[in-house]
């Protein structure tokens, strides 16, 4: 460095900053295996392989490993800490060791490399760390609450052996997938290289230089030098559940903070944090305790509520008697915690787990099993005979053997498997028939098959899978005429299905036909040779090309005149046979697994090294890249299904859309049977059928769209363009017109149901009105600003420079001529506007009724909102607020809830349902989400829209895209309690049963 | 005199120059490979490990480095220093990574922060906490910013060597350089106007960034 720095102050070690030990040992082996192709397998410590390095912090580097031992993983944990502290910390980390709680992270084994790093080898989690978990998604109170008792009974089994963690945090705590929690990292904080650095001769602000642990965790005491105790873990538990309840760590603004959550809680919480150890909770169990009696306060507080909703009480009546409630309480609690873990990647699942509460008149289940039916595509498993392996999905026509080795055909539809006779599809079941080509193999079972005429009768689709599948064998998309090679691989033949005959057939020599491709109509033939060599032959004019460059595959796009090729080490190129032409699409110096171009012909996936997969439009060639090691189009073409891990996610090849799948159990094959169906097949034996979430696109604008309306009910969308047109929709029907043709570019929109009309705002021009039916002009309003409103007694209220106007009957009335106002909001009792006069304020007329506030901060176009309970106005802005008018039409500002204050200050496009239970859309991050009333977003979309609407009850989202589309995004389901009610008293039998 | 600024020490006095060590490597000497590979693997570990979306992305990355280097083993002219030509491959790696793994907005060296792409920490063991500040406030610049910060202060690389790098005049470097320590300089500032986020992270901040900024202003020439 340029200049040396002051000589008291912390330096930071650049030099630190390199690769040690077994991390450098495990990097090197990852260089040598790539440079020279070394394949020594993996570093080895002891009886374990590194697999892969997870995660880096203060305190060493994690590997995830395998135990060859006893064929388990294992996270690998290698400390950093220097080498004299070695026996202190192996003393330390025995004592970890020994001690067994499920919500403790198990230490497996603690031992010494050979160049003397400590490591440890502990369970291996699948889940999140708390930090990870909470910055997911936001978590309700109950379930924040189950995790921090879980943590606290770990802790305080620890502390019974008298171990202290001394570093509590979200970090440093485990989530499993299977909902239980485990702490990690006992006692290593007193082991950072960092704190047992003689730190300085001057202490810092006092620190103590034996003090460890996260600054912000840290309890008073410790700064002053005190020993890390009992008391102080306490101390950084209540700072890990302030943290998780409010989004941050304690400070001057929590006394007002804590107010938002239940009483008990934040009592609990202001207790443990404490100042002087001896007023906190006397162990970390009592404070677990008075959470738990949080909740039992919070449900008899909520009794009369629950009460009123009479289907529920009646159900939940005899539970009520017969269990007692502190149990009750934490199993629901626990029922809680694990639905939402469960959600939103399965939503049926969180169902399930919502079933098992034992006491269904919670009213704290009810938000989420709502989400969990809003939310869930429809989800259905049905499950393989036992003991079925072999399994291989067709489209919709499943193949397995069953568990005394039969062959079992069947068809999935929605209600389940429907068999079909496996005879009748030709299928033979021994392994080997001589008299039939091997080609016939049925990919991933032993079964072959005979003819696969039989198979095209039954599904052609199935059948050009199969073909797609056995890679030595293509079927057309129409099923009618199959091309194979011999089964010597030096023939080349193209029958026809239906009547059997050859319609071509060749002898090559070049090498063995590796791939074959038939296109839609089986007209061509496409083939590789010996890997490497690509030829096309079209039967209707007897030409034979050879494709450059050398491939491995070939494809061909059904609606073009080209082929895509692709090679292992050359990456995928297109071949216009028409010019001749061919440009490359993909990889420079990247080979491809495997290629497929979408049944539409305008998509081509590929998958590539490293479990990428290339998505890119053949007319734009943008490429976008997804995790996955496998995929497959929807017949339309319009989705690609990924499997990334346990999940299957669909996309969107159009936009950055997806969709995710979970089907408990794992993900061993996957297909769709139609467009908008999935079934992924479990590895332990289940069919789950996902449906896809339904969007409808509207074309027909030529220029960008201006605004958007939905109707309450979804079904009536408007539009306006600069293509000067104002068109209406029928969403369920998927058609629209042109409303009216207009003679200048119109700004925002309003849609008034009541009285069928429609107003337009134009740029210091009147407010043009329209019949909705007819598109008749009505009579213009005076001038235009924001998007006009519906207010008390049906009016129409606009606004702009010469104030507030009012059209009731016809009649317009200017309610506030000397404001400037620009943005409105209204319910049937009352109209609000933002209006400049020397600073923003929000002024709100009721009846004869004026009154006003200030508005803080600076104000955004079409953000201002009237809340669904009618109350309170919610504006978003640079700084996003909530307004309540009180009974007497005074305006008093609210604490804004935690939803509204996001990272991104300006949402330019949000929008409020009217449904008493729902919910405000906004955009952060580039991603729409839906926020219920109960904290919990839901992401949408990534979009720029900007323009936003949302049906009345809040089950449909409309925006516009970049090329002039409307999107109509459908949440799957139900906004009823009916449903819910069905639901819950389905569970309440069997809850009733044991 | 509490902590000493610590020098690089060069613990291995080589007794070959990497020159001679790459032609040996180039005539099929593995060995000359090896020591070649070990004597840069922090270099670009350390480079690599700040510019990855995801920790575990590390190992394939110096590997993708390397292997580009021996492919095209006899292709590096003797331009510039050995180091400086692998940081060279390692910039264009860590960048292509970047573009195929940013699905949009479109990635942009010049405007996409890693900060913006993931929320993981850096995949470097950051020893001390104001370290770990300091990779955290870097992963905010955009990626080119960042990377000429991280070349210059962290492997001491002179602008005439950066510029080689980045295959850009030097010109374009020096201003860049001042761009990335101007926009660090706010990073730093907007990170100790969030007290609650220093609290977590850092132990004494106020007085480290003020060391932090006396080298940025010391040293912005």
């Amino acid at each position: 460095m340029a200049t040396p720095a002051s000589t008291s102050l912390p330096v930071i070690h650049l030099d630190t900053l390199s690769f040690v030990g077994l991390e450098r040992s495990h990097l090197r082996s990852a260089v040598y295996r790539r440079v020279f192709g070394d394949d020594a397998g993996p570093v080895r410590i002891g009886r374990y392989s590194l697999l892969e390095r997870v995660g880096a912090g203060a305190r060493g580097v994690v590997f995830k490993a395998f135990d060859n031992q006893l064929d388990r993983l294992v996270a690998l944990k290698v400390l950093s800490a220097r080498a004299d502290d070695h026996e202190e910390l192996l003393r330390e980390a025995k004592a970890l060791a020994r001690l067994s709680h499920p919500n403790v992270l198990p230490v497996y084994e603690v031992g010494e490399t050979e160049d003397g790093q400590v490591f440890l080898a502990t369970e291996y989690v699948k889940g999140w760390t708390l930090r990870g978990w909470y910055d997911e998604e936001t978590r309700g109170e109950a379930a924040i609450v189950e995790v921090i008792r879980q943590v606290a009974r770990g802790v305080q089994a620890a502390h019974d052996e008298g171990l202290v963690h001394r570093d509590l945090k979200p970090a440093n705590i485990l989530l499993g997938e299977d909902g239980r929690v485990r702490v990690a990292d006992f006692g290593l904080a007193r082991f950072d290289p960092s704190a047992l650095e003689p730190a300085a001769d001057v202490p810092r602000d006092g620190l103590a230089t034996t003090t460890a642990g996260t600054p912000g965790y840290m309890a008073p005491e410790l700064f002053r030098g005190a020993p890390a105790s009992a008391a102080s873990d306490q101390y950084a538990l209540a700072v890990t559940l302030h943290e998780l309840l409010l989004g941050a760590l304690p400070d001057e603004a929590s006394a007002t903070a804590l107010r938002r959550t239940s009483k008990t809680v934040s009592s609990a919480v202001r207790r443990g944090l404490a100042a002087a150890p001896e007023d906190r909770f006397p162990t970390v169990g009592a404070f677990a305790d008075a959470l738990v009696s949080a909740s039992r306060s919070s449900l008899r507080r909520r009794l009369p509520w629950i009460a009123g909703l009479s289907v529920l009480a009646a159900a939940s009546a005899t539970i009520w008697i017969t269990t007692p409630l502190g149990e009750r309480a934490a199993d629901n609690d626990l029922a809680l915690l694990r639905a939402e873990a469960a959600l939103p990647e399965d939503p049926a699942a969180a169902l399930d787990e919502l079933r098992k509460a034992p006491d269904l008149s919670d009213e704290r289940l009810l938000p989420t099993a709502e989400r969990a039916l809003a939310l869930g595509p429809e989800h259905a498993r049905h499950a393989l005979p036992k003991g079925a392996h072999d399994i291989t999905q067709m489209g919709s026509l499943l193949l397995f053997r069953d568990a005394q080795d039969g062959l079992v055909a069947a068809r999935l539809t929605a209600e389940g498997l429907e068999p079909l006779e496996a005879a009748a599809l030709g299928f033979v079941a021994e392994d080997r028939d001589p008299n039939w080509p091997d080609m016939y193999q049925i990919p991933g079972t032993r079964a072959v098959l005979k003819d696969p005429r039989a198979l095209a009768a039954i599904d052609p689709r199935a059948a050009h899978r199969f073909g797609a599948l056995s890679r030595k064998l293509a079927i057309s998309a129409d099923a009618r005429r199959v091309a194979r090679s011999s089964n010597d691989r030096y023939t080349i033949t193209v029958e026809d299905i239906a009547t059997g005959e050859t319609v071509w057939s060749a002898d090559r020599d070049a090498g063995k036909i590796g791939a074959i491709r038939l296109d839609a109509t089986g007209d061509r033939v496409a083939w590789t040779e010996g890997d490497a060599a690509a030829h096309l032959f079209d039967m209707k004019t007897g030409m034979m090309t050879r494709l450059k460059p050398e491939a491995s595959h070939v494809i061909f796009e059904s609606q073009a005149d080209s082929v895509v090729i692709a090679g292992r080490f050359t990456g995928v190129f297109r071949a216009d046979l028409a010019q001749a032409e061919t440009i490359r699409l993909l990889g420079e110096d990247e080979g491809f697994r495997r290629v497929e171009v979408s049944p539409d012909g305008a998509w081509i996936a590929a998958l590539g090294a490293d479990d990428k997969i290339t998505i890119t439009n053949l007319a734009a060639s943008v490429p976008r890249v997804v995790t996955g090691s496998a995929f497959e189009f929807s017949p339309d073409g319009k989705h690609l299904a990924v499997k990334n891990g346990e999940r299957v996610e669909v996309h969107n090849v159009a936009s950055a859309d997806f969709q995710t799948f979970t089907s408990a159990g794992g993900v061993s094959m996957f297909d769709f049977s139609d467009a908008s169906t999935l079934w992924v097949l479990t590895p332990d034996g289940f069919a789950c059928r996902h449906q896809l979430r339904k969007t409808r696109a509207f074309a027909g604008h030529t220029a960008p769209i201006k605004d958007i309306a939905l109707s309450a009910d979804g079904g009536l969308l408007v539009s306006v363009a600069s293509d000067f047109t104002l068109r209406r929709w029928d969403v369920d029907a998927g058609a629209g017109r042109v409303l009216v043709e207009l003679d200048s570019d119109v700004y925002r929109l309003a849609l008034d149901e009541g009285a069928g009309r429609v107003a337009l705002t134009r740029h210091s021009n009147p407010t043009m009105i329209f019949d909705l039916e007819s598109g008749a002009p009505l009579a213009d309003a005076p001038h235009s600003g924001p998007r006009p409103v519906v207010g008390p007694k049906g009016a129409l209220f606009g606004a702009g420079e010469g104030g507030v106007w009012r059209n009731l009957d016809g009649e317009t009335t200017v309610i506030a001529p000397e404001l400037h106002c620009y943005n409105l909001a209204a319910t049937t009792q009352w109209v609000a506007a933002v209006c400049r006069g020397d600073e923003h304020e929000l002024h709100v007329w009721a009846d004869d009724e004026h009154s006003s506030i200030p508005f803080v901060g600076r104000p955004v176009g079409g953000s201002l909102h009237a809340w669904p309970d009618a109350d309170h106005i919610y504006a978003l802005g640079d700084q996003e607020q909530l307004v309540r008018r009180n009974g007497s039409g005074e305006l008093e500002r609210l604490e804004a809830p935690r939803m509204l204050m996001g990272p991104e200050p300006y949402a330019f496009s949000s929008a409020v349902s009217n449904a008493a239970h729902d919910l405000v859309v906004r955009k952060q991050g580039g991603i729409h989400s839906l926020w219920t009333t109960d904290e919990q977003p839901i992401r949408l979309f990534d979009s720029n829209a900007r323009a936003l609407a949302i049906s009345g009850d809040g089950l449909r989202v409309a925006y516009p895209t970049d090329r002039h589309k409307i999107i109509v995004r459908e949440r799957a389901l139900s906004k009823a309690h009916p449903e819910l009610s069905a639901v819950l008293a389905a569970s309440t039998e069997a809850g009733g049963a044991h | 005199m509490t902590v000493a600024v610590q020098k690089r020490t060069m613990t291995v006095v080589p007794m070959e120059d990497d020159e001679q060590l790459y032609s040996r490597w180039a005539s099929g000497e593995r060995k000359a490979g090896e020591t070649l590979i070990e004597r840069h693997l922090d270099t670009v570990g350390r480079f690599l490990a700040n510019k990855c979306p995801d920790p575990s992305r590390l190992e394939d990355l110096v590997a993708t480095v390397f292997e580009r280097c021996a492919k095209s083993l006899g292709r590096f002219g003797g331009r510039s220093s050995f180091r400086t030509y692998l940081l060279g491959i390692a910039y264009n790696v860590a960048r292509d990574d970047l573009k195929r793994h940013v699905r949009s907005p479109k990635f942009d060296e010049t405007l996409t922060s890693l900060a913006s792409i993931s929320k993981s920490p850096s995949a470097i063991v950051a020893v001390r906490e104001e370290q770990a500040m300091l990779l955290q406030a870097l992963r905010h610049l955009p990626f080119a910013l960042q990377a000429v910060l991280e070349l210059h202060f962290f492997e001491e690389l002179s602008r005439a060597e950066v510029a080689l790098i980045l295959e850009l005049p030097e010109g374009t470097v020096a201003g860049r350089l001042r761009k990335a320590k101007a926009e660090l300089r706010t990073e730093l500032e907007a990170l100790a106007d969030n007290p609650a986020l220093l609290q977590a992270t850092v132990t004494d901040l106020p007085s480290w960034v003020a060391d932090l900024r006396a080298r940025l202003y010391g040293s912005a020439d």
